[in-house]
């Protein structure tokens, strides 16, 4: 998830397949819930072929810490 | 017949790629340098202060670590592939002599190999290396710095514990652009005390003018057992607000974008071309290995952070080198242990003092 310093941000696909091994298909629906979030705030921009996630340049990089400590609770099924 | 590109994307969606890249033999290294003149008001890396009089040439403490660096990068097991990236941070690298420097490279590349392309970036203070230094590190193939500046205001570098001048940090811009080294990065810091928007703009006039390839942006962050930790509090005078920071960040990225400068990650602006490859390594989650104090590698799916303490580190190093068995099985694993964002060294407490 350190990819998501980058303005090219991570592979939405690759990180799929990744979380699946490490937390299982239900933490997909949960981790979406919050990308699906910021998306709306503006914090997170998907690329128009979905293939990739980032980070928004200035407002998504200021709120990084904010939008990686939610992702990660939503992987640990800490959802708030 | 699958076209390459149809195999390719049934491999990125296989998990043992996320295996096979954990455990794929490393092609960065990092090696800490804990030596500072002074620690800075801010600072909670792992150091020891050896005082404005002294430098690799004449301080034992020095001297002991660099041979302690070696006996480190000798133990450590090739994994296979040579080096691409290098990166020497700290602490202040450019402590060490030009030949200490030399020696760690050349003991790098017997052990490694260092790929003819490979970038070897090294931190560089003003006011601790001339010309001759910058050139004999450059001959050993040293070909990117970064230029630890902060600030080019004399009264904000005195404000958080800068032991270099305004003059000093214009000296060394200039020897970097006399054609030595011209890969160079200016780290710059935001938020300091009694900094206002108009100090930041002069700051980012200042870094603009001059049009490194690289820049750095970090913002101050109060971090526990600092100096700055007894005296400020987060967002409350005489450090900015919360909103003047991010205000700051925000005029950053306006300004550099318009001249050019590629916001790449985060703290970080290059010019087309000059993106740090090293750091790369870490956001990308790739492997490295670490070497010295406090430094963390990840190597073979472990990351490992060795002890930030000398005492410790020297007495890990024995047991390490004397042991010969695996790599993971001589060191302390510390899960999740974060790596300081871009030069892979755990950040918590070390004492200052014991450099000799």
């Amino acid at each position: 998830m350190l990819g998501l310093r980058t303005a090219t941000g991570i592979n939405r696909d690759l990180w799929r397949s990744e979380l699946v091994q490490l937390a299982g298909e239900a933490a997909i629906a949960r981790v979406n819930r919050v990308i699906a979030q910021y998306e709306q705030a503006g914090v997170i921009a998907i690329e128009t072929d979905s293939s990739r996630l980032r980070l928004t340049d200035p407002e998504g990089f200021l709120r990084s810490n904010s939008v990686l400590s939610d992702l990660f609770n939503a992987i640990e099924g800490d959802e708030s | 017949m699958k076209s390459a590109q149809s195999a390719k994307s049934a491999d990125r969606l296989n998990p043992s790629v996320w295996h096979d890249r954990a455990y794929a033999p490393p092609v960065a290294a990092y090696l800490h340098i804990p030596f500072c003149r002074r620690r800075c008001f801010y600072c909670d890396f792992p150091i020891s202060v050896i005082g404005d009089r002294r430098d690799g040439s004449n301080s034992l403490g020095v001297q002991t670590y660099v041979d302690q660096l070696c006996r480190e990068i000798a133990a450590t097991p090739n994994q296979g592939r040579s080096l691409e990236t290098i990166f020497f941070g700290g602490g202040t690298p450019s402590l060490l002599t030009a030949a200490q420097i030399v020696r760690l490279l050349e003991m790098l590349d017997r052990q490694f190999g260092i790929a003819a392309t490979a970038e070897i970036s090294i931190e560089l203070d003003p006011g601790t290396f001339d010309r001759a230094k910058l050139a004999t590190i450059a001959a050993a193939g040293v070909n990117r710095v970064s230029l630890g500046v902060q600030t080019f205001d004399d009264r904000l570098l005195q404000a958080i514990g800068r032991s270099h001048t305004a003059d000093e940090i214009d000296q060394a811009i200039e020897l970097l652009q006399s054609g030595l080294i011209e890969n160079f990065s200016l780290d710059l810091m935001a938020g300091l005390p009694h900094q206002t928007a108009e100090d930041w703009d002069r700051t980012l006039d200042r870094a603009i003018a001059i049009a490194p390839p690289h820049l750095s942006y970090y913002d101050l962050i109060v971090e526990p057992g600092t100096v700055f930790d007894r005296y400020y509090q987060p967002g409350a005078d005489p450090l900015p607000s919360e909103a003047a920071a991010a205000e700051m960040y925000r005029r950053a990225a306006d300004r550099l974008t318009a001249n050019r400068y590629d916001h790449y990650e985060i703290s970080n602006y290059a010019q087309p071309g000059y993106a740090c490859r090293h750091n790369l390594t870490y956001w990308q989650n790739q492997t490295y290995y670490g070497l010295g104090l406090g430094a963390t590698s990840y190597v073979n799916g472990q990351r490992v952070a060795r002890p930030r303490r000398r005492d410790a580190y020297g007495d890990w190093l024995d047991r390490y080198v004397e042991s010969g068995v695996a790599w993971v099985d001589t060191v302390e694993v510390e899960a999740g242990d974060g790596d300081r964002s871009g030069v892979g060294v755990g950040d918590a407490g070390i004492t200052d003092g014991d450099g000799d």
